[in-house]
């Protein structure tokens, strides 16, 4: 194998590759990238077993070939790279020659061979979807995945298409976020689990297009060069329409930047164990207050238009943070039932068609 | 033993006062064998002893005070207790009916305060500072619940009356059997100087020893000593000794005894084979740490797994979650999980259990969207 390529180029692709790659495996080769060099690039796979992904460079193949080399450490030699003009050799069986710059490097890889074959989809027809819509999405859902292994249904996001319209929904048990969008040319189908790290690293891809796939058991996202596959998890998404409360009577809208300093100041006194803040609406607006039994307590008052009645309630600021800073208009709209019941909250005038957040409180 | 001040005039006339507490430590004399001489008239004035038979190996659970003049002292053996006072009526412990009537009069203090510690079957400490009406003084509330005690219960019981629990213990003691015993604040340095340091928390047989080489037989002895010298020989424990000594206590009466687990587990008679049958005992092992978890309104943030295999290696695995697991479905798909990281399946298993560690009074629940599967 012998192929010259630009090193920039190749960082932008090691880059992705790394959230992919297993640091603390068992198996080796799961911390090896794949590199093959035909067709005049260099061809870039990277799998954990359940996501995998693979890219790859433009570049000027001399002599076919493939090997696995450990993903740390290429990217950090390429980083460190002084010249743009990169050699990638195998003058050696099992160690890869790198000259970059004026540097020579010899790395130990393993046979390609031990790299694990990846799963194909079946050459079924391609959704395409404006993948900036859908990264904005996925970005709007994902705080509310949950990450106990335990709870593997909830370890992932719900994606589903109806006719022009694209659903995401993601809960931890707790909370729970869902966004919908208009997306001409969709069709109703049924809904599908995307595993939580998918989702993660499709957020960091770039492009206009996505193209979906989904297979027997697997996924398939590509944007550009890079294309992503997941399995698709198993088990049943609870039923989530059902907690999106309707019978919430109690109401406070507010500017959401506002909102966000009042919880982030009043947080700051919040037990270490339970972090709750209470939430108590009353005609002139929302008192948000925190007790730490070792340290003290915080109080401010945020004035804003309420209407259906008086209440206080629990509720974990790291649940509200988190939706907030996903909210893109100024306000925002929470509403309440009694201290029992869920809190929704939904931006004000958005463009979404449907975003929602749903907050379980904590009893206080 | 006079009335204190009313509260009111007392913290305007004396601010500090406000901080001092008033812990009463109750202890129901020599509980087991009192409650065999209550019902048994034929018993009382004579030499009785609860606990193992004098012929076995058994010891002293409680003497009565006739036998304590003959030397018999608790957790002696039972034959010993013979050959110092062949007379001695022995008696089998009945514990179920001494819960019975320590919960009576549990229910006595608990008229005076919810602050109530039970640090045994016969014994609490009450904390009166947030509970007393005006007028009426921690010493009032001591005689009226020996008053009520022993109309009610006819039952005697010793009562220290203190700033902390600290003193209040060794006052209950003071004056024992049917005594009362009040420390006020300023007393706390007199009461305690001739004392034996055997009578501070904490001090056993051995500290008593090593005291005993620096040349200290009372409390007064040991308050002396320089700190440095109680931290060189004693280390952390020389910190709590050097306040102890001055009377210093500052250990809040707890409602609860806080648990540190609760757990349950289970041999079977014919060891598991299958992964099935043990998912379906981890089930039901969690249905019962689940309950008792609700049942004491506890949460917890740590669920182990014992599995003991059919050669009796024993070994235990745990998980602990950034959020507690509440319901017994929780509890058990974790146990489930943990049991695959053991050989169980491949190997028999004679036992199961499931415990719950890290647990947590605080009554803030995060509550639940859905209801879990």
């Amino acid at each position: 194998m012998e192929i010259r390529l630009n090193r920039s180029e190749l960082v932008a692709e090691l880059v992705p590759m790394q959230g992919i790659v297993e640091r603390r495996t068992t198996i080796p080769v799961l911390s090896h990238l794949l590199l093959r060099a035909e067709d005049d690039q260099l061809k870039i796979a990277a799998t954990d077993l359940e996501v995998s992904l693979t890219s790859s460079c433009g570049g000027e193949v001399k002599e076919d070939g493939a090997i696995a080399i450990q993903a740390k450490k290429l990217l950090e030699i390429m980083r460190a790279g002084a010249g743009e003009d990169v050699t990638l050799r195998i003058d050696q069986e099992g160690m890869l020659t790198i000259l970059v710059g004026q540097s020579h490097f010899k790395i130990r890889g393993l046979p390609a061979e031990d790299f694990p074959s990846l799963p194909a989809i079946d050459a079924e027809q391609a959704t395409t979807i404006p993948f900036p819509t859908f990264r904005g999405m996925v970005g709007k859902v994902a705080f509310a995945i949950s990450s106990e292994e335990s709870r593997f249904q909830l370890s992932g996001a719900l994606m589903k298409m109806g006719e022009d319209q694209l659903t995401l929904v993601a809960t931890d048990g707790h909370r729970l976020a869902l966004v919908d969008s208009e997306i001409q040319g969709l069709e109703d189908s049924e809904g599908v689990l995307v595993p939580r790290k998918a989702l993660h690293e499709l957020q960091r891809f770039d492009g206009d297009d996505l193209e979906f796939r989904k297979g027997e058991h697997h996924l398939s996202f590509s944007v550009g060069r890079r294309q992503l596959i997941c399995r698709i998890l198993e088990g049943t998404f609870p039923d989530y329409e059902r907690v999106i409360a309707k019978d919430n009577d109690k109401t406070a809208q507010c500017s959401k930047a506002e909102l966000s300093g009042v919880v982030q100041r009043v947080s700051l006194l919040t037990g270490d164990r339970a972090r709750a803040v209470k939430v108590a609406l009353a005609e002139e607006g929302l008192e948000f207050s925190a007790t730490n039994p070792d340290l003290g307590e915080a109080r401010e008052e945020l004035a804003c238009e309420a209407s259906g009645g008086t209440l206080a309630i629990g509720l974990n600021p790291d649940y509200m943070q988190q939706w907030l800073s996903a909210v893109e208009t100024d306000q925002v709209q929470l509403q309440f039932k009694d201290e029992n019941s869920q809190c929704v909250a939904y931006p004000v005038d958005g463009d979404d068609q449907r975003y929602v957040c749903v907050i379980m409180p904590i009893r206080l | 033993m006079s009335a204190s001040y009313p509260p009111s005039a007392r913290s305007e006339n004396h601010p500090t006062d406000s901080l001092v507490r008033r812990i009463l430590h109750c202890d129901l004399d020599c509980f087991y064998a009192q409650v065999h001489m209550r019902d048994d008239p034929t018993l009382r004035g004579k030499p009785v002893v609860v606990g193992g038979s004098p012929t076995g190996r058994g010891v002293v659970a409680a003497a009565s005070y006739e036998a304590r003049a003959f030397g018999i002292r608790s957790a002696m053996p039972a034959a010993q207790a013979v050959r110092l006072c062949p007379d001695t009526i022995f008696l089998k412990s009945d514990f179920s009916r001494y819960r019975e009537e320590s919960s009576h009069v549990f229910d006595i203090f608990h008229r005076f305060t919810d602050v109530v510690q039970p640090a045994s079957l016969d014994e609490a400490y009450l904390d009166l500072t947030d509970d007393l009406v005006p007028y009426r003084s921690a010493t009032h509330v001591a005689q009226e619940i020996r008053r009520m005690v022993l109309r009610e219960r006819g039952l005697t019981l010793s009562i220290g009356v203190a700033p902390n629990r600290l003193v209040a213990k060794i006052a209950s003691d003071y004056h024992k059997p049917d005594g009362l015993t009040v420390v006020r604040p300023h007393q706390v340095l007199d009461f305690l100087e001739p004392l034996s340091v055997r009578r501070v928390h904490g001090v056993g047989p051995a500290t008593a020893e090593r005291l005993g080489r620096l040349g200290v037989e009372t409390i007064g002895d040991l308050r002396r000593l320089d700190p440095e010298t109680l931290t060189a020989r004693f280390g952390r424990h020389g910190r709590g000794l050097h306040d102890y000594a001055r009377g210093i206590d500052d250990r809040p009466v707890r409602t609860q005894r806080e648990r540190k687990s609760l757990g349950h587990e289970r041999t079977y008679s014919r060891d598991l084979r299958t992964l099935a049958e043990m998912d379906e005992q981890i089930e039901w092992l969690s249905q019962r740490v689940a309950h008792g978890l609700e049942k004491r309104e506890l949460v917890a943030r740590t669920i182990t797994v014992k599995v003991r295999y059919g050669d009796f290696t024993t070994l235990t695995r745990s998980k602990t979650l950034a959020e507690p697991p509440m319901t017994a479905d929780h509890i058990a798909s974790l146990g489930r999980a943990l049991l695959r990281q053991t050989d169980a399946g491949d190997r028999s298993v004679r036992l199961l259990g499931v415990t719950a560690s890290g647990l947590d009074r605080d009554a803030m629940v995060q509550l639940e969207l859905f209801d879990r599967p």
